[in-house]
């Protein structure tokens, strides 16, 4: 090897030197890969089942898709098709393949294995292909026999899912302690323990081209409007898309208002909210994977209440919706009154505390405006990342995020002890915010009613404001407008909406939903009152 | 046209900010200069005018004004008249409420500056539609009046109760005579004679309970004006509140008038809109906001050229109350007799 070939291969070494380097190609159109058309009628043939079934789920490379051939009675053949896994093994083994295969005598006619031989309490028959991949896939096991045109499908699910936990971002001391999982049959099962009823309709509903994701609407049927019952099934059914995973993404589907700074649909992981929804009247989607169920109607003030305001007496629940009312305006507002105060409106502070801001403000060398988004920021910032960590370390952040940002940046002369007040009464009224959802919101606009208060003081905000309550009233929940309890000529008035009554004064249903029933309760409820 | 109608709440509520927004601004200022301690009188007398009227068109139709003209000309030249004066009265408003705003808490600022929010204020506001406007109005409007009426009640301690007399102040002729001609403060009530067909409720009773509020706080806050021996005509009503008994509560006053002042301009870019659109037939009036928007905008400059002066309202206020007032009743009055069946030979409802 010559001197400069050596020295090249030492110093203009490149791994491989181009070779066996794979670069995936993302400008020719992919090579479309051949499925045989699963919506066929199902052979009486045993061979042409087998074969398609294979086909379609790419047998035998699908390792988790089984087929378990047999023979029925000793003389039929018979496989059965389902996902492992998914289905409960000692169901298979002990009601379907036990019967079938270790009687001799047995028939594999239709009659006998639907009457007799398959011990499960929900078989379904089918002759399509698509109806057998579909509950395939949902966790069902399906029985093919050789000379019958029809297939079983039977419900053997039992998959592995979550326990119940306490909700995690509506946590009461007062009412049940029981949260939604990811399994939408154990959700709906749990409102039907909540509601126990027959007029509780329960529709599924199956979203996502691709997905097939399962999706529940439920109503109760003597008490909902079917108007609404109607939209939100049309809506449903126009949804084109490949994959719905979740509440949310389904959310963003069916709302009225995509660009909306505020959420239209009340999520709720709490079954008793769920249902004292659906006896007001409203519907509720519940889709399987989400811990969340969507609820519709709803009016702001939904988004206002927590569910244990219904639990306790009502002077203390008002008493509790009051202060968190002030807790949720100081989330979005303080901060612009505090920067609009300081730049323009100087007079409102009594001379010593102004005195007092001055000089812990001197050394500082930002304006107040800088101050307090260095500070929003960075509250933003700890908040998200206790969001992320695993929750040993959650607790951690908040002592470094506390002490650090806050001593530290006022100790460093970075930003001024009020600034630190300021940002912390306002993240303490954010959390005062009942709904999750709703907290994005006010987190949003209160950086606008930052800029706002900056640039044009009281008036900035005061065109916020303005703004703010315009664009809200825009806004629908399912037809319904957000504020309908604003001015309306019905019998609900804004407070009716904003506090509790009494528990006996609570006689109607909220005119929005216009309900086919309006009384929620007989006039005089405590009839034990009257003498 | 929008499906959206209005409450009876939501139209009461726009209906008493039209009319009572001025309260925040030179009204006050002008009653007592023309009436001087007769101006509670004079107050009286223009609402006595205005329900008599309201009393008398309403008991002859609930339909709207524009439906009544028979000739499509007349029509043409009312709603052009209407848009027009309601530009021009916006205009003055909207000029009025800067230029407070700028002596009160922002001297520094330029005007063009602080006509910034309101102009996006009211253009958004105007934009969002019919269900906007009126939901803005009932959500505001209880709680901006309530709040007056506290900061009004805690000012008692500055009330010298002697001020209001003599009772007739400047004389009969000023209170009665000259005194008509402010009905011209009025002139929002042109809007209600829209509102028929803008809501479901009953047209008698919002016109009836919008003027019985707006007098109750004509005469509450041009009462109280008086009462604090009110001289000048600029900042009536930030007069008696600094007159309150919460200190330092001045610029919040602020948040008050500003919101009074979207929610008014806000309303009245919305009609200036609605009437063109209606009048000339239009399909949808929504892209005509931003063109008013503007005219609206560079009226009020005009005025600031002159803010003292008021040159619009003070020569104005001779006919202005001539649109919403006496040309309604010619129409009732005429209508009757001229269109009294139907082209469908059905007999007209009102």
């Amino acid at each position: 090897m010559k001197t400069t070939n050596l020295l090249k291969k030492i110093f203009l070494f490149s791994p491989n030197d181009g070779q066996n380097t794979y670069t995936f190609n993302t400008h020719t159109a992919p090579e479309k890969i051949s499925i045989p058309d699963p919506n066929q009628k199902i052979s009486t043939q045993y061979e042409e089942n087998l074969k398609l079934v294979s086909e379609v789920y790419s047998l035998p490379e699908n390792s988790d898709i089984k087929i378990r051939e047999f023979l029925i009675g000793q003389h039929t053949r018979a496989f059965l098709l389902f996902v492992e896994g998914l289905v409960k093994d000692d169901s298979v083994n002990t009601n379907i393949l036990g019967p079938l295969m270790l009687l001799p005598q047995s028939s594999s006619t239709y009659q006998a294995l639907h009457d007799t031989l398959l011990l499960n309490s929900q078989i379904s028959d089918t002759t399509s292909f698509r109806t057998v991949f579909d509950d395939v896939n949902m966790g069902n096991c399906v029985l093919f026999t050789d000379g019958l045109d029809t297939a079983f499908s039977i419900d053997v699910k039992g998959w592995e899912r979550r326990g119940l936990d306490a909700p995690v971002t509506e946590q009461v001391i007062y009412g049940p302690h029981e949260g939604f999982n990811e399994n939408f049959k154990v959700n709906t099962a749990l409102i039907r323990k909540n509601i126990r009823n027959e007029n509780l309709v329960c529709e599924t509903i199956c979203l996502g081209k691709e997905s097939k994701t399962p999706c529940a609407l439920l109503y109760i049927k003597n008490i909902t409007n079917p108007d609404l019952i109607q939209e939100i099934k049309h809506r449903l059914d126009h949804i084109d898309a490949d994959y719905i995973y979740e509440a949310g993404e389904l959310e963003q589907f069916i709302e009225d208002s995509s660009f909306a700074l505020s959420p239209q649909f009340l999520t709720t992981e709490r079954p008793d909210t769920t249902a004292s929804a659906l006896i007001e009247g409203k519907i509720a989607l519940i889709l399987h994977g989400s811990p969340f169920a969507l609820i519709a109607p709803v009016s702001f003030s939904d988004f206002l209440t927590t569910p244990e305001d219904k639990y306790v007496r009502f002077p203390f629940a008002n008493l509790m919706k009051l202060i968190r009312l002030i807790g949720i305006v100081s989330s979005f507002l303080l901060s612009g009154l505090y920067i609009a105060i300081v730049n323009f409106h100087h007079e409102m502070i009594p001379a010593d505390l102004l005195f007092a801001i001055e000089a812990t403000r001197e050394a500082v060398p930002f304006t107040a405006l800088m101050e307090l988004l260095l500070m929003e920021v960075s509250f933003d910032i700890i908040r998200e990342a206790s969001l992320r960590v695993p929750s040993p370390i959650g607790s951690t952040v908040g002592i470094i995020g506390g002490l650090i940002i806050g001593q530290a940046a006022v100790s460093a002369n970075l930003v001024s002890p009020i600034a630190i007040i300021i940002v912390a009464l306002t993240g303490i009224g954010s959390f005062a915010t009942p709904n999750y959802a709703l907290n994005f919101t006010f987190r949003f606009t209160r950086y606008l009613y930052i800029f706002l208060g900056a640039i044009w003081g009281f008036l900035g905000i005061a065109a916020g404001i303005f703004m703010h309550a315009a664009v809200l009233s825009m806004l629908n929940s399912l037809g319904v407008s957000l504020f309908t309890a604003l001015a309306n000529d019905n019998r609900d008035t804004v407070l009716s909406y904003l506090f509790q009554k009494p528990i006996w004064k609570r006689e109607l249903r909220h005119s929005y939903v216009n309900a086919q029933k309006t009384k929620l309760q007989a006039k005089i409820s405590r009839k034990w009152v009257e003498k | 046209m929008e499906n959206y109608q209005l409450s009876g709440k939501e139209a009461t509520a726009l209906m008493i900010n039209l009319l009572c927004s001025k309260l925040f601004l030179l009204a006050p200022g002008y009653f007592i200069d023309n009436a001087g301690s007769g101006a509670l009188l004079t107050v009286i007398f223009v609402y006595a005018v205005a329900f008599a009227f309201f009393g008398i068109y309403s008991s002859k139709t609930k339909r709207d004004i524009l439906s009544l003209i028979p000739s499509n000309f007349f029509k043409g030249l009312f709603g052009a008249l209407s848009v027009l004066l309601l530009v021009f009265s916006g205009a003055g408003t909207f000029s009025q409420l800067v230029h407070y705003i700028k002596i009160m808490a922002m001297p520094k600022s330029p005007i063009a500056f602080l006509v910034i929010p309101f102009a996006a204020a009211m253009v958004l506001c105007a934009y969002a539609g019919l269900k906007s406007v009126g939901k803005v109005h009932g959500f505001f409007v209880p709680i901006l009046f309530s709040v007056l009426l506290v900061l009004v009640l805690l000012s008692v301690q500055s009330f010298e109760f002697t001020n209001l007399f003599p009772i007739f102040g400047k004389g009969f002729r000023a209170v009665f005579g000259e005194g008509f001609f402010l009905l011209s403060s009025l002139f929002e009530l042109l809007v209600l004679l829209y509102l028929p067909s803008l809501t479901s409720a009953s047209f008698r009773k919002i016109g009836f309970s919008a003027l019985s509020v707006s007098l109750f706080f004509f005469v509450l806050l041009i009462g109280a004006y008086l009462l604090i021996d009110g001289k000048t005509q600029n900042l009536p009503i930030f007069s008696v509140i600094r007159a309150s008994a919460l200190s330092r509560t001045d610029s919040l006053f602020l948040l008050l008038y500003a919101l009074s002042g979207m929610l008014y301009l806000s309303a009245v870019l919305y009609f200036c809109a609605y009437i063109f659109g209606k009048t000339f037939g239009l399909a949808t009036f929504k892209p005509l906001i931003l063109p008013f928007a503007l005219i609206l905008i560079s009226f009020s400059e005009i005025t600031f050229l002159n803010p003292e002066e008021q040159i619009f309202l003070r020569y104005t206020s001779y006919f202005l109350w001539i649109l919403p007032f006496l040309i309604p009743l010619i129409i009732t009055w005429i209508k009757p007799k001229n269109k009294k069946f139907g082209r469908n030979g059905k007999r007209d409802e009102a």
